[in-house]
């Protein structure tokens, strides 16, 4: 495969249709915010966390 | 989270939402589905919405749970090029013919083996279409070191791809194909 080809490849990948669309979003979001707290846990190490709060 | 906070992160996020559900589901081709990897980053993003106060780098924040995600799921489970039928069935439908469904299929597996730094770089760049300079402030590094990442992950690429054309005989590009055919 050579370089031009590799080009066309990402053009390609670019061309195919996405996965997941925003109203599934919408659904996450609004079934994430209706869960019981113990069931909705994706809480984030500390160290993680604090990296994106500082500026 | 308040309705009014999840409409405010969704204003936000869908400027994003196409370039990153393709990143999605390339950085984890094979291993993790793009909509599982999608769904932890961006609700682990909104539940922490309120608490990140530089705004500027919440996509930074979201990758970088992708990034921890792709990096576990690595440690637990060694990628093989066993064929997945939901993954070939989704390239065979969608792309004009099985030829390049399959230089999708086999370049996907050999960017799976480029380091993740690298791999991250590229996607972000060729796939979801952000610049050098977005790019180095989603991986918090300079602009010289994520065009050196770009550089060296093309050239590996390259490289995996030439050794795989010499290596690879008729017979299994054959097995490729009709997988993705049949």
């Amino acid at each position: 495969m050579e370089l031009n080809h590799l080009s066309k490849t990402f053009v390609e990948i670019r061309k195919l249709p996405i996965q997941v669309t925003l109203a599934q979003v919408k659904v996450w979001i609004n079934q994430h915010s209706n869960a019981a707290p113990e069931t909705s846990d994706y809480s984030i190490p500390r160290r993680f966390f604090n990296k994106y709060n500082s500026n | 989270m308040s309705n009014e906070s999840n409409d405010i992160f969704l204003a936000w996020y869908k400027d994003y939402h196409e370039a990153f559900i393709r990143y999605c589901s390339t950085i984890a081709y094979g291993h993790v589905s793009a909509e599982d990897l999608a769904q932890e980053a961006i609700l682990a993003t909104l539940q922490n919405f309120d608490a990140i106060k530089n705004q500027s780098k919440l996509f930074s924040y979201m990758v970088g749970i992708v990034r921890n995600k792709v990096r576990n799921q690595q440690r637990r489970k060694k990628f093989h090029a066993a064929w997945n039928d939901e993954l070939l069935n989704y390239l065979k439908s969608s792309t004009s013919s099985p030829e390049i469904a399959m230089d999708i299929h086999i370049m996907l597996q050999y960017i799976e083996r480029l380091p993740l730094q690298q791999k991250e770089a590229l996607l972000l760049f060729e796939i979801s279409g952000f610049s050098i300079k977005e790019i180095s402030d989603i991986q918090d590094s300079s602009i010289g070191a994520t065009k050196t990442r770009i550089s060296r992950s093309r050239k590996k690429l390259k490289t995996l791809l030439s050794d795989e054309k010499a290596s690879t005989s008729i017979s299994e590009r054959l097995l490729i194909l009709s997988s993705i055919i049949f």
